[in-house]
């Protein structure tokens, strides 16, 4: 359904804008970045210098870094005032840059001064209480919210800490807010409006300042080295589901494999860098070490570089068994099941599993289980008959 | 509608006015911070003094303000303010024609400033990535 006629061209340049490079993300993921219909709390000047998107220059939308901003949240002195009828006008400066925001008052009417009568009538005496009750509940929002909307139909002082949030609009050639939100801020102390600067400082570093990936789009075009481990590790446990002889493996195997060594030259082409033996070895060990931390291999000795694959060795799974059948026997664990680092350190005392890590341990488990072998009791407690 | 806005005050320090001089800061709109020293509401003056007691290397400096815009305003002398204005260099030195003016009694100055440098240091790094 996306006829969208522009937005294929401008998502494959990609504009340079700092050290790091990023692409405009087409109309269709714009609802994927969470800064896209969020109320951001940006410096005044920021939202004035910010781009329209580009290819989209009808939509309101604009970007700061690849994000579409439609939607801004400011904190400001107010620094200018204008009263229409319906609606004010005020300038809010925030000491990078000034922008007027369209502020509409409140529609509801607030000079009727009736009392609307809640009360009906009722049939016995608690109910009475308890509407009598609910009527003053009532009455008591509604003078609430009749204050506040006389306060917002009054017009702020000059020098007072106006907040609003709003789309940003382009009027007349100038860039403003149309306010849906907007309150005066008590801050006698100015705290508020440092913490808010502090706030914002944190939020750019942190998130504004990132670009946004849409997902999906990491694999194949992360072409740093954590991403070739990461595409080398999902090359080598596809090859290791697909070829089920392989019960282990050196790293030096690996590399005469063709496929793997297909997306180590893959990576070297688009980084237009040659590698030696040793950089392609490192690459290798990185990925193997992941597969490791997933509990999908294990190391079996720190001495040799032989991995086996966890699901192939029937040795590791009986002995895992066997210590579980035995510790159960044990009074201490008969009740509740021995933890499963308890089997670990069980485990490690054999040379032969001394470089088993607690992921594999807890994979063996949980397989032995699926297969009804033993019985977990609790989270980390196994228990066997 | 919204034709005119004012330009955007800059928050600085009162000795920066000083510091950094005519040729940076005269005309250009400004907030500053700084204790009510005198007030005259017949001539329309005051004098606004240095707040940063910490900062050995800043010295005791006052920047005369002209009140003719924000007058009458709740000028108890000892308080401190914070005024957003333009700045005019005359023969006696800056001259703050003060537009907006708010009594902050109760600030924290030595964080204000800390948070101020903060937000100069990151617009600035970010400036040098984006040329």
């Amino acid at each position: 359904s996306v006829a969208e006629g522009p937005a294929t061209p401008v998502s494959s340049t990609s504009t340079v804008h700092n050290e790091k490079s990023f692409s405009y993300l087409p109309q269709t993921y714009w609802g994927l970045d969470p800064l896209h219909r969020a109320y951001v709390k940006m410096f005044v000047r920021d939202v004035l210098e910010m781009d329209i998107y580009p290819g989209h220059p009808t939509l309101n939308v604009y970007a700061y870094r690849n994000h579409p901003i439609s939607r801004v949240d400011l904190l400001g002195w107010v620094v200018r005032v204008e009263e229409r009828e319906k609606l004010f006008n005020y300038a809010i400066d925030d000491g990078t840059g000034v922008i007027s925001c369209t502020c509409w008052k409140p529609r509801v009417p607030v000079n009727t001064e009736e009392d609307i009568d809640y009360a009906t009538p009722g049939t016995s005496t608690e109910q009475e209480a308890a509407e009598q009750e609910f009527t003053e509940f009532l009455a008591l929002k509604t003078r609430e919210i009749k204050k506040c909307v006389r306060e917002l139909r009054q017009p702020v002082k000059l020098r007072d800490l106006l907040h609003v949030r709003g789309r940003i609009k382009s009027y007349r050639g100038r860039r403003e807010v149309g306010a849906v939100y907007f309150r005066c801020v008590d801050d006698p102390t100015c705290s508020v409006e440092i913490n808010r600067t502090m706030e914002q400082l944190q939020l750019y570093q942190d998130f504004y300042d990132v670009p946004f990936q849409p997902p999906g789009s990491q694999e194949g075009e992360d072409d740093t080295e954590a991403g070739v481990v990461k595409a080398l590790q999902d090359a080598i446990a596809d090859f290791l589901s697909a070829n089920s002889a392989v019960l282990n493996f050196d790293i030096k195997e690996l590399a005469t494999v063709d496929s793997l060594m297909s997306v180590v030259q893959k990576a070297q082409k688009e980084n237009n860098a040659t590698m030696n033996a040793k950089e392609v070895n490192s690459l290798f060990t990185q990925a193997v070490g992941g597969l490791a931390d997933l509990g999908i291999v294990y190391k079996r000795s720190d001495k040799d570089s032989l991995y086996v694959v966890i699901d192939r060795d029937s040795a590791l799974e009986s002995a895992v068994l066997d210590i579980v059948r035995r510790e159960s026997q044990n009074p201490k664990y008969s009740e509740s099941g021995c933890h499963y680092l308890h089997v670990l350190d069980c485990l490690r005392m054999k040379h032969r599993f001394s470089g088993v890590s607690p992921k594999v341990v807890g994979r063996i488990l949980d397989k032995l289980e699926s297969q009804s072998d033993i019985i977990s009791t609790s989270e980390n407690h196994y228990i066997a008959f | 509608m919204a034709r005119n806005l004012p330009g955007s005050g800059e928050i600085v320090r009162i000795c920066e006015i000083f510091q950094r001089g005519a040729e940076e800061f005269d005309g250009r709109a400004v907030r500053v911070m700084g204790k009510l020293e005198t007030h005259d509401i017949v001539d329309c003056t005051a004098e606004l003094s240095n707040v940063e007691r910490a900062q050995k290397s800043s010295p005791h400096q006052e920047l005369a303000v002209n009140t003719r815009l924000i007058e009458p305003f709740q000028a108890r002398l000892g308080s401190i303010f914070q005024m957003v204005g333009e700045v005019e260099f005359t023969a006696h030195g800056p001259l703050l024609h003060a537009r907006v003016v708010k009594c902050v009694d109760g600030i924290d100055t030595a964080v204000y400033y800390r948070v101020l440098d903060m937000q100069r240091h990151y617009l600035k790094g970010r400036l040098a990535l984006q040329v």
